[in-house]
């Protein structure tokens, strides 16, 4: 198997229980793989365990038992600080309710993990501004988060997310807050930068009417994965 | 980046930013009046060793250096002349032994000299000290070490008389100028059963000649002396400090005195006694002079003026002097205090008249109670920040950049409020400074020090007092956070 054939991202026997008087497995068992280029969808039904596996994915969240690999390289037994630094390299996030800053600019946004990540003022800003051209949000560029509307900024979102070249993006519900026009403008830039970058997008959403443009379609019900469908989109 | 955001998020919740602000102000205030008095001292400040000396501010010809030399090259180690003629002796003991630097020969200080330091801003008055050696004879076998000085009586006030330290008999009057009289301390380092001469009693004195040597230098000739009888007409005591410790049962205390066998003789007798020493052939060598302030406000920048005016000769105020003399014990005489207590206080020499001295633990107190306000403002600020700091943790930021946000909106709430405080108070002590006509760079270079201290104390607070819920907040975890919002 060449290098490229490896999954960019793989669970194996991942697990993680919440205590509510008794355990309550959110994430039980789970093994799935993306492999580069791919926009993975997983859908199912509410508390079925989506969001908590995606912020397993994230590093955000920490299982209590199974393995996480990216790019081969197991996150699980990170420290805080390196699962800070895997996320700046290898991981964009796209959250439903987009999280901006709300006191920075959508440039400033954008530029924000090439800051952290200690890119030069001009590079990030040269990118930053290539990005919000992607999405479209060039003129709305010097406008706060309370000046945009809901669809621009997961716009603005988005472009935050592929600020660093992040080997995966992951995005939690990124059409679940949006009317329809938004929601097709938004899948649009997903599938867009899926073709022109290469770039690999792991989505959560309860719209099975997505799972369309996707390449693999992952179904869970009750924290286990129900099934895998491979596809062309 | 993580600076910018503490920065804007200071400026984000502004009526809670001036809260904190306002309370560093006060704070820094109260720290600036507390730097500001230990700059000056009060009117009564070091009463007894001002009415002593005569003055203020101890001048020496002579350079006298305690600290080793950085370059060897620059330096001399040398052994300076005896100079009977100052108070050296008394204050500086060691410049008398073997290796202490002395890094001038300026000897005298000539009467432009004295002319031109007493144009100085804030000096009053220049009095040339005048001091002899000397002996009193006990018997024929025993004589001890008392040296003479002369108190110039025109010059003298209150504030600068020992009038107010007589214990028994009486001070000089103007008519004793010339007579045969003198005022001794009731506490002198004399013989066991001696005791100090009382008033109406007489003494002997033995007085060494003062001559020139082949090269025109002065010396003393204590093989060939003159003898005086000198009529006592008043014993002083001069109180230097209230000496506490704690005893087994309670509190002890002891009041601490200046131990002196130096001999005060009226201007006019000593200069007679000075032309018959000197046979009429030596003008007396002036290598020491006291000044007078009347203003104690700014005493140590007068003398940091003068330090850097004159570079040549020694300055150093009278509290100063005092406080080196009580530190090293050279004047006073512990009776009663445990020696293991005078030990252990060698560094806690108090102010003369000042029972208890609050102004540090005030400021203490002021200081914390702006660093509480700053702690309960950043536990505040977590609850606020919480969604920011998980977005940022999402997109990579560490724990230490989140830490760094946080502490920086404490920063510059503490140094904006500092900043405000001390111009508040300060300000007014510099135009006061210039009133007094203070040199620019003086009072520049005060004003500078003043706000180093106070911005560094302030932030050292705010920021030790802002690291727990900095440190706090750094470490949720993101998706607490975020599935709670």
């Amino acid at each position: 198997m060449s290098l490229s054939d490896r999954p960019i991202l793989e669970t194996i026997n991942l697990n993680k229980a919440f205590y509510l008087g008794e355990a309550v497995y959110a994430v039980n068992n789970v093994n799935i793989q993306v492999m580069p280029g791919e926009i993975a969808i997983i859908v199912g039904p509410s508390g079925s365990g989506k969001s908590t596996l995606l912020s397993l994915l994230g590093g955000l969240d920490r299982p209590i038992s199974g393995d996480i690999l990216i790019n081969d390289q197991s996150i699980v037994k990170l420290n805080e600080d390196q699962l800070a630094l895997m996320r700046r390299k290898n991981i964009g996030y796209v959250f439903q309710f987009f999280n901006l800053i709300p006191h920075l600019s959508a440039l400033e946004n954008v530029e924000l993990p090439m800051s952290i990540a200690s890119m030069s003022r001009k590079e990030a800003r040269e990118r930053a501004r290539y990005l919000l051209d992607e999405v479209g949000l060039t003129p709305r560029a010097h406008h706060r988060p309370d000046q945009l509307s809901g669809g621009e900024q997961q716009r603005v979102a988005i472009a935050r997310s592929l600020a660093n070249r992040p080997a995966v993006v992951l995005a939690d519900e990124p059409t679940g807050n949006l009317d329809s026009k938004t929601r097709d403008m938004v899948i649009d830039l997903f599938c867009r930068f899926n073709k022109t970058e290469r770039q690999t997008f792991v989505l959560i959403t309860h719209d099975t009417s997505l799972t369309q443009y996707a390449h693999r379609v992952i179904t869970m019900k009750d924290g286990r994965i129900n099934t895998i469908e491979v596809q062309n989109p | 980046m993580f600076f910018r955001l503490g920065a804007v998020n200071a400026w984000r919740n502004l009526a809670r930013s001036i809260l904190a602000v306002v309370s560093m102000a006060v704070a820094a205030a109260f720290l600036t009046y507390t730097i500001s008095l230990s700059r000056g001292y009060t009117r009564e400040a070091y009463a007894s060793f001002r009415q002593m000396l005569g003055g203020e501010i101890i001048v020496y010809a002579q350079k006298v250096q305690g600290e080793l030399p950085k370059e060897s090259s620059v330096w001399s180690f040398e052994r300076p002349n005896e100079n009977p003629f100052t108070d050296l002796q008394v204050f500086h003991p060691e410049i008398y032994r073997q290796g202490y630097l002395e890094s001038s020969n300026t000897t005298i200080i000539d009467e432009d000299t004295q002319n031109s330091i007493l144009a100085e801003n804030g000096v009053d008055g220049v009095s040339p000290v005048y001091r002899l050696p000397a002996f009193t004879i006990l018997t024929e076998q025993y004589r001890y070490s008392s040296d003479i000085r002369a108190r110039d009586l025109s010059r003298e006030s209150d504030v600068n008389s020992p009038k107010s330290l007589i214990y028994s008999g009486r001070w000089f009057e103007e008519t004793d100028d010339g007579k045969a009289v003198a005022v001794v301390s009731r506490l002198q380092e004399l013989p066991p059963g001696v005791k100090a001469p009382e008033p109406g009693s007489k003494i002997l004195l033995e007085i060494p000649k003062i001559k020139k040597d082949q090269y025109g230098q002065i010396y003393v000739d204590y093989h060939d002396t003159i003898s005086k009888e000198i009529t006592i007409i008043g014993n002083l005591v001069a109180p230097t400090r209230e000496f506490a410790w704690q005893g087994d049962i309670d509190t002890q205390t002891e009041i601490l005195y200046w131990w002196t066998n130096e001999i005060q003789l009226p201007l006019g007798t000593w200069q007679a006694i000075w032309q018959e020493v000197s046979e009429g052939l030596v003008d007396y060598p002036i290598s020491q002079l006291i000044l007078q302030v009347s203003d104690l406000t700014y005493l140590e920048d007068i003398v940091l003026n003068l330090v850097n005016r004159y570079p040549e000769s020694s300055f150093v105020s009278v509290p100063n002097q005092a406080n080196m003399a009580m530190e090293r014990q050279l004047i006073e005489k512990f009776l009663a205090v445990p020696q293991a207590m005078v030990q252990a206080s060698e560094q806690k020499a108090t102010q003369q008249g000042m029972a208890m001295d609050l102004r540090v633990p005030m400021m203490g107190l002021v200081l914390l109670n702006a660093a509480l306000l700053v702690a309960a403002n950043m536990l505040i600020m977590i609850n606020e920040r919480k969604r920011e700091m998980a977005i940022l943790k999402s997109v990579g930021a560490k724990r230490v950049d989140i830490t760094i946000m946080a502490l920086t909106e404490a920063l510059i709430l503490a140094v904006v409020g500092a900043g405000i405080g001390f111009i508040v108070f300060r300000i007014p002590g510099a135009l006061n400074q210039m009133t007094n006509h203070q040199g620019v760079w003086t009072i520049l270079k005060s004003v500078f020090e003043d706000l180093i201290q106070v911005l560094s104390a302030t932030a050292a607070v705010s920021l030790l007092f802002g690291l727990i819920p900095a440190v706090k907040l750094a470490g949720m975890s993101v998706m607490n956070v975020l599935r709670s919002e």
